[in-house]
């Protein structure tokens, strides 16, 4: 395959893909089928040690998990865009160092100033204005 | 590659099925493996009852595996509840695709690679395809509609994507050196000195997330049992709790893989004797150092304690980020200097 061969080096993994696919479909569905089988109220009920459920889970939660969110894609995007200057890293020289060293400069300023917000500190209970502490950690 | 793709087809559904046997296999008994290692650490016997030496306990767990009752919550999300382990285990299998064993063989008089796909950014699409696995785990928890999965899956959503930042960033200073994203050509830069010793730093943080990012001790937080049941996967049986199992023993392979192509050389060692031997021998190299890195795993797993949740976060951001920053930077500096 001399013309496609570059997207050719994909074909395996999409195999891969399609096998792997199949193995978790068969594996759900041999047990399906195979297995046990003994419905009854409380057996499907959510596990709370013992105790009845009270109430829908998915409710609110603490604001942190949004912030580390975007803290991340914030930061991974730097990531990302690391990846292929190390790649040319040697070609670049000295100029290319200089402007990636200005680049991580100004997102390490941003990381400051979240550090110094207390988006890391996860042992502080955090309040909204006046409002009671997250209910859940 | 003059290769007819019928061939080309043949060959990589062969590799693939292997692959895939030798996964399900290796992933079998590195449990049985882990069970006999924590209870001598811990000073107990381990399974010993099914075959000798409790040889035949993983082929027990399988069948106990099937024939248990699937219970689904009445209060599930059906449809995510079902694709959450499915996502888990298929992202897993799809990552270690990319990964290179060894040099290259022939076969039906055709050569080819001891890798299911030869591409040339494997370190980026393994990155990629691995940071996948987070949706397993918030989908697992937030289907369940409880509160235990709940919890379990905000915890490691966010413990995942934190490291996964540190992982990230702690493969730059290697691949600032090699020049590549090629884990092939990333492993033959690395014939003159392994890169565990110019990018030690590098080494110890990737180490770190790696077990962070398969949440293993002591960074299991998502299914700390003490507090959250079993974490995500509290509200999972049988088959469907098997698999996310398989899924993070897959990836501690895989991690265990990258850390050997990347940091110890890939499958560089001493290579003598006839043809034969010389080919098997930088695979038999690559498997032991693989090998090491999972049995690290394991003795980690019987020695070390558990992070409390605020500890985990604060190590992450405070320290290993910074300092992973600090090693691509004094990485350029060194090879600026140097050239």
């Amino acid at each position: 395959m001399p013309a496609s061969s570059y997207m050719s080096n994909y074909v395996p993994i999409l195999i891969q893909l399609i096998l792997a696919v199949g193995l978790a479909v068969g594996l759900v569905a041999i047990s399906e089928l195979i297995g046990w089988r003994r419905r009854s109220k409380v057996k499907s009920a959510a596990y709370e040690c013992g105790i009845t459920p009270q109430g829908d889970a998915n409710r609110r939660f603490a604001v942190k998990f949004y912030l580390v969110a975007i803290v991340f894609i914030l930061f991974d995007v730097e990531a990302v865009f690391l990846l292929p200057w190390a790649v040319v890293f040697r070609q670049l020289k000295w100029l290319g160092f200089v402007e990636m060293l200005v680049y991580i400069g100004i997102v390490l300023a941003g990381f400051a100033y979240i550090w110094q917000k207390g988006v890391f500190d996860w042992n502080q209970p955090e309040r909204a204005e006046g409002g009671p502490a997250s209910p859940i950690h | 590659m003059s290769m007819p793709t019928g061939i080309f087809i043949l060959i990589s559904l062969i590799k693939c099925a292997i692959a895939l046997f030798v996964l399900l296999t290796l992933v079998a008994y590195i449990q049985l493996a882990e069970r006999k290692i924590v209870a001598h650490i811990q000073s107990r016997v381990g399974p010993n009852r099914v075959g000798p030496y409790g040889f035949l306990q993983p082929a027990a767990d399988a069948i106990k595996f099937i024939l248990k009752e699937e219970v689904t919550p009445a209060a599930a999300h059906k449809l995510l509840y079902l694709m959450a382990p499915m996502i888990s285990v298929v992202v897993a299998l799809v990552a270690i695709s990319v990964v290179p064993i060894g040099g290259t063989f022939h076969l039906f008089g055709y050569p080819t690679q001891f890798q299911i796909a030869d591409i040339n950014i494997g370190l980026l699409f393994l990155l990629g395809v691995m940071s996948l696995g987070v949706y397993g785990i918030v989908l697992a928890g937030w289907s369940s509609n409880s509160k235990y999965s709940f919890l379990g899956s905000l915890r490691g959503g966010s413990q995942m994507v934190s490291y996964e930042l540190a992982l990230g960033l702690a493969l730059i200073g290697p691949v600032m050196i090699a020049g590549s994203l090629d884990l092939r050509q990333i492993v033959q830069a690395q014939s003159h000195i392994w890169y565990i010793i110019p990018e030690f730093v590098a080494f110890c943080i990737y180490l770190t997330a790696a077990f962070a990012e398969t949440n293993r001790i002591p960074f299991d937080l998502p299914e700390a049992e003490g507090e959250l049941g079993a974490g995500y996967h509290t509200e999972y049986s049988s088959m469907k709790f098997a698999m996310f199992f398989l899924a993070e023993y897959v990836n501690m392979v895989t991690v265990s893989c990258v850390a050997t192509l990347v940091f110890l050389g890939g499958w560089h060692g001493p290579v003598f004797g006839p043809p034969q031997l010389q080919l098997w021998l930088p695979v038999f190299w690559f498997c032991l150092k693989v090998g090491f890195f999972l049995f690290l795993y394991i003795w980690v797993r019987g020695t070390l304690p558990r992070f409390r949740y605020d500890q985990l976060m604060a190590f992450g951001w405070k320290f290993l980020v910074p300092l992973a920053l600090a090693n691509v930077l004094i990485t350029g500096v060194v090879l600026s200097v140097m050239k």
